[in-house]
């Protein structure tokens, strides 16, 4: 049987602020396979930032324990100063704000996160080609985020992520700042990843129509993950 | 090498803040190195001014040793006021036991100043308005007695068989508004001044040829006074003793009292010169060293005041890298290459600045004394001195906020704007 690719184990956690504790996650249970496009969906403070966060390595939990990738590492025992190895040779990340660094070009931003690999400087920028022609934005490799729309801005980020070709890819309400029309074509370009090129994704959204993109959907409330919510059911049942 | 890309694309990010801050910067350099080549100019000319003085005094304790065997015999008492002697008794000094030399000379004061007129009180407490000297004009004489002024300022000294020349001092240059050229009159016999020579002891005096003097001063055949040198000091008295005998009404007077009068005030004219010299030169070290302090604190702050602020502006970008797979020391040694960028575009505008205006700056920073004669210029030493107060500047004012954006949570890449 096939290893997940991301596993949580009673994840919680805590966070104390002026001497007030707060539950933003309650043992959460999660198996993520590969080729899984899963979108995690919550109101606003149900705690899927902070779930999202620790997938990626970004905080520690309070409890609980990281598996990731075939052979299982448990991230939680490794040290908070050593956990960028794990991101950058593991995880890929896309933000709602694409987050490109300005100063550098569509072509630059993509090799960034190959810095720490790949030593080739030629290798990086073939590489960087590749996946910039993958995601049709071959045409506007000298351009910087500012003279990029929206929707390229994205998809120079998606090509970022996929830089170090990650076991996983976190996605953090990406089509948050896009139009409709874009927020469609970049959602299908993430399902065409996880389908055509089996990468594993994990999308956080607000947005049940993105959602809907996606191959698996889970719920979180409060902090819990729920296999399903009733009230976002009842609204897919009666939209066009 | 491609954190020193991204660090140099970044500083670019922000032209006019980088601009503005290297420039300022730029000052602190081109203040650090004028500052450094003005005091080391300074220390130059105290070297040279304290050599001066000790050559001087070495010749001073040779010129004592010579006034110690030396005499003046006038025909009375008084250079200016007593009869004049006939030349023939030159020869019969010279013949005396124990006299090594007999230089005869002019000594004459001409006219009145005024009171508050130029330098009023003239040589030897006279109120004359210049006082001529008619001396032997002989190469060998001048360079065993010293019969002639030696400290030449302008043009040259007077030489063997010269009749119609003038040796002025540096104070008549300035009440006859003469110079080396000009035509010096005296009772109607014009004389070419060939030279000026630094006043000293013969403020308001002037130098001519001894035949010349007894020309222009109808003293044909006749002296003012001798110069008697003895060949040994103990033979002073004895001689001094035998020409007053010889010669009634004449006045020997050894030199070694005259000297004691003079000598004294120029030794002590010339250890105030250069203490004045030294006190002045220590000041200009003082103030050097904390200008120097000073722009270089100026450099650190400027620089970490801008990084500091860059970091907080950057925390997104900075949780992002971080995010993306970037260490902690990764992203400090990145804002530290932006903050020695910074450091070294303002070292070279600094260096460009000082090598035109290091000059101007120096002596307006400094303001070396008077008493120094300061010649400024831009060294090597100095420049690469210059460069690299601007890169330490830079490396030591971005250390605490490069280590401040290593410690900036990758979580801040998640942050909602």
């Amino acid at each position: 049987m096939a290893k997940p690719t991301l596993k949580t184990i009673g994840l919680s956690k805590t966070f104390e602020t002026n001497g007030n504790k707060v539950q933003a996650l309650s043992r959460v249970n999660l198996e993520v396979m590969r080729g899984d496009f899963l979108a995690i969906m919550g109101p606003s403070g149900s705690g899927k930032t902070t779930l999202l966060t620790l997938m990626g390595c970004l905080d520690k939990p309070t409890t609980g324990r990281i598996l990731l990738g075939s052979t299982g590492l448990n991230v939680t025992t490794i040290p908070e100063a050593a956990l960028y190895k794990i991101r950058r040779k593991n995880l890929g990340f896309i933000f709602q704000n694409f987050n490109l660094l300005p100063s550098l070009t569509a072509l630059e931003n993509v090799e960034l996160p190959m810095e720490g690999l790949i030593k080739s400087a030629k290798r990086r920028r073939k590489r960087a080609r590749a996946l910039l022609r993958m995601l049709e934005m071959s045409h506007r490799e000298k351009h910087k985020p500012p003279q990029l729309s929206a929707g390229e801005q994205q998809r120079v980020a998606i090509a970022r992520a996929l830089a170090n070709g990650p076991a996983l890819i976190l996605a953090d309400e990406p089509t948050g700042n896009l139009d409709w029309e874009t927020s469609v074509s970049i959602v299908n370009m993430m399902r065409k990843l996880a389908t055509e090129q089996k990468r594993t994704i994990i999308m956080v959204t607000h947005d049940p129509h993105m959602a809907s993109f996606a191959s698996r959907k889970l719920f979180i409330r409060d902090g819990k993950l729920l296999k399903e919510d009733p009230i976002y059911e009842e609204a897919r049942r009666f939209s066009p | 090498m491609l954190t020193l890309r991204r660090a140099f694309k970044n500083i670019l990010r922000r032209r006019f803040r980088t601009l503005l801050v290297s420039l300022v910067l730029a000052l602190c350099v081109a203040v650090f190195i004028s500052t450094i080549v003005g005091v080391d100019a300074s220390e130059a000319a105290a070297t040279d001014m304290m050599e001066e003085y000790h050559a001087a005094a070495e010749a001073a304790v040779e010129e004592t040793e010579l006034w110690m065997r030396a005499m003046i015999v006038t025909g009375g008492a008084g250079p200016f006021s007593s009869p004049p002697i006939d030349e023939d008794v030159v020869d019969e000094v010279s013949s005396m036991d124990d006299v090594e030399a007999v230089v005869p000379m002019i000594m004459k004061g001409i006219g009145q100043r005024e009171q508050g007129e130029g330098s009023a009180e003239g040589s030897f407490g006279s109120n004359f308005e210049y006082i001529v000297h008619g001396v032997p004009l002989d190469p060998a004489l001048d360079e065993q007695y010293h019969t002639l002024p030696v400290n030449i300022v302008d043009g040259r000294n007077l030489e063997e068989g010269e009749d119609s020349a003038i040796l002025i001092s540096e104070e008549l240059t300035d009440y006859f508004e003469a110079g080396v050229g000009d035509i010096f009159d005296i009772d109607g016999t014009e004389l070419e001044i060939v030279g000026v020579y630094s006043s000293g002891i013969w403020e308001t005096d002037v130098f001519i040829s001894l035949s010349t003097a007894q020309d222009v001063l109808s003293m044909e055949g006749q002296v003012s006074m001798l110069a008697v040198y003895t060949e040994s000091t103990s033979a002073v008295g004895d001689v001094a003793d035998e020409i007053e005998s010889e010669y009634p009404g004449s006045m020997a007077i050894p030199l070694s009292y005259v000297q004691s009068q003079f000598g004294d005030v120029i030794q002590q004219q010339q250890e105030e010169t250069l203490e004045k010299a030294s006190d002045g030169l220590h000041t200009i070290q003082n103030l050097g060293l904390r200008i120097i302090l000073v722009s270089g604190i100026i450099g650190v702050l400027l620089i970490f005041g801008l990084m500091f602020y860059t970091v907080r502006e950057r925390t997104k970008e900075i949780g992002t890298l971080k995010a993306l797979g970037f260490s902690n020391p990764d992203i400090m040694k990145q804002f530290m290459y932006e903050g020695l960028y910074i450091g070294l575009i303002g070292g070279v505008i600094g260096l460009a600045v000082a090598t035109v205006a290091a000059s101007l700056f120096s002596s307006w920073l400094l303001n070396p004394s008077e008493t120094l004669d300061v010649s400024v210029g831009i060294t090597l030493g100095s420049m690469l001195l210059g460069l690299g107060l601007a890169v330490v500047a830079g490396a030591l004012g971005s250390l605490y906020p490069a280590w401040r954006a290593s410690r900036v949570s990758p979580m801040e890449a998640l942050r909602r704007e």
